[in-house]
């Protein structure tokens, strides 16, 4: 399995829209609006980077409110 | 897409938010727990009044029960692919099927389930000297040492709001217990101190074994496991203390008791189990004085469920309703108890930090992931190294006890950091 956390910065005015689309997503673990540099923050698993691109660019990118993207793969975990 | 039919065939995620989940899993677990005492009332009274005979049915019925659960949990509800997703996963999520958990872990969930046989062994005890309302209350005070057992293996001291929201409970709890009208010393101090201990004990020991990851899926082990290895041991240790204690008579009643009280006891059990494994979930997720706080709720939810028994059978069920005061007493209790969850419920601030760190930086990971309030570290490929999940009571406390200890690291090169406005998962 391979879980990422994606940095999502949103157009004003858009947040709530992109939360309701994401929220349907199977694929993400966390959905977390926040303050600060980017808008929201989600957490996701996914079986392999393949199908991530997958998620990405059929499912994320197209909604629309969504400006930029920084996705980090996570290599490991603690706690 | 292929990949993609898949992903929508997949299951439409719970929209529960963590919070949410947390504070259902503990309150639903009181459920449990009241009706279970309600009903060792009855039992105590009416099926099976010797306390050997009674705590060992339970254990017996108890490990066939979480058996049986663990066989019927394993059948697999749907396939992903060539993964079987077993019916228990809709208990707790990260159920896995029948196996030998890694000694690692095993060693808390046997000790725990060691100072759940003792502890069972004094409960049943006192119920038969005592109505259970007089003391179940006593147990309460457990949270007491579960803030000591937090400040040590969580390395977080309480906030001044977990402290008064905890006293609330504490003093609502007390106050409910007063409406009773009894008081015994004997029974005061054995459940201050023997029942509390070997209570914080078994919280401690599976709180150990709840936070133990498993090195390849990096999965906790599942509530369920922790149960059924737990009653296991309990089972055991009950079954040699009852052959040691118990004489010929005694053992004689058992046997011909045993299918009289199979069912009653079969269905305390369950409730137990149920209360448990919801219960150890919730543990997974909280502080345990928290966890155990909500717990206790089960106290207030046992006065109606004793009146609503009372009710139907009055003769199986006693409940003294101790007039008006011991109402208002009992209202008063209820109020301070509820004020008290919700203070806690509205105070949980959850804070993300992403870090960049200088060569070699990664090393710190572990030393971060040990500050006080820090739930989960990742480590990051991409434009950031880590990202860090800390949850507290204020952001104050945030900054104090963790941002800032993670901006003094040498090789921290820059923090940034947000704050979670509001969280679905």
């Amino acid at each position: 399995m391979i879980n990422a956390y994606i940095l999502i910065d949103v157009r004003k005015g858009y947040t709530e829209k992109v939360v309701n689309e994401l929220k349907p997503i199977d694929e993400i673990e966390l959905l977390s609006v926040v303050t600060g540099e980017f808008d929201i923050i989600i957490r996701v698993s996914v079986k392999d980077l393949e199908t991530l691109y997958y998620l990405m660019v059929n499912k994320i990118d197209p909604i629309k409110g969504v400006n930029e993207t920084i996705t980090s793969v996570i290599t490991s975990d603690f706690k | 897409m292929i990949i993609l039919t898949n992903i929508n065939k997949a299951s439409t995620r719970s929209s529960l938010s963590k919070r949410l989940l947390f504070y259902t899993l503990a309150l639903t677990s009181a459920l449990f727990s009241a009706s279970f005492v309600v009903l060792d009332t009855y039992i105590s009274i009416h099926v099976l009044p010797d306390p050997y005979l009674f705590a060992q049915m339970s254990w017996i019925t108890g490990s066939i029960l979480i058996i049986a659960m663990m066989l019927i949990f394993s059948i697999p509800k749907r396939s992903i692919g060539k993964r079987h997703i077993p019916i228990g996963s809709f208990l707790d999520p990260n159920f896995k099927r029948l196996h030998i958990p890694e000694w690692d872990v095993l060693k808390f969930v046997l000790l725990g389930g060691a100072f759940m046989s003792f502890s069972t062994l004094f409960y049943f005890k006192l119920i038969e000297k005592f109505d259970a309302s007089t003391f179940v209350p006593l147990m309460s005070f457990v949270i007491i040492y579960l803030i000591i057992g937090d400040f040590i293996i969580e390395k977080d001291n309480p906030t001044i709001i977990e402290i008064q929201a905890i006293i609330a409970i504490i003093a609502g709890i007390f106050i409910s217990s007063l409406s009773q009208g009894e008081f015994d010393l004997e029974s005061v101090m054995i459940t201050l101190v023997i029942m509390n201990g070997l209570a914080a004990g078994v919280t401690i020991s599976h709180k150990k074994a709840t936070q133990w990851l498993d090195p390849i899926s990096n999965k906790p082990l599942d509530s369920v496991t922790i149960r059924l290895y737990s009653v296991l041991i309990a089972t055991v240790i009950n079954t040699i203390v009852f052959l040691l204690v118990t004489n010929e008579e005694q053992k004689l009643i058992f046997k011909q008791e045993f299918w009289n009280s199979f069912l009653p006891v079969t269905a305390s059990m369950a409730l137990a189990t149920l209360s448990y494994i919801l219960f150890i979930r919730a543990l997974r997720m909280g502080k345990m004085s928290i966890v155990n706080s909500l717990r206790s709720f089960s106290v207030i939810i046992a006065i109606p469920l004793t009146m609503i028994a009372n009710f139907i059978y009055p003769q199986y069920v006693p409940f003294n309703f101790g007039g008006t005061t011991g109402i208002i007493l009992k209202s008063i209790g209820a109020v301070l108890v509820l004020a008290g969850m919700i203070s806690l419920a509205v105070s949980d601030v959850r804070v993300l930090a992403l870090i960049k760190v200088s060569e070699n930086g990664l090393s710190e990971i572990e030393n971060i992931a040990n500050l006080k309030g820090v739930t989960r570290v990742s480590a990051l490929a991409g434009k950031y190294d880590m990202l860090v999940t800390i949850r507290t009571r204020s952001i104050g406390k945030g900054y104090r006890q963790t941002i800032r200890k993670i901006k003094e690291i040498p090789t921290i090169k820059e923090v940034i950091t947000t704050t979670i406005l509001k969280e679905w998962n």
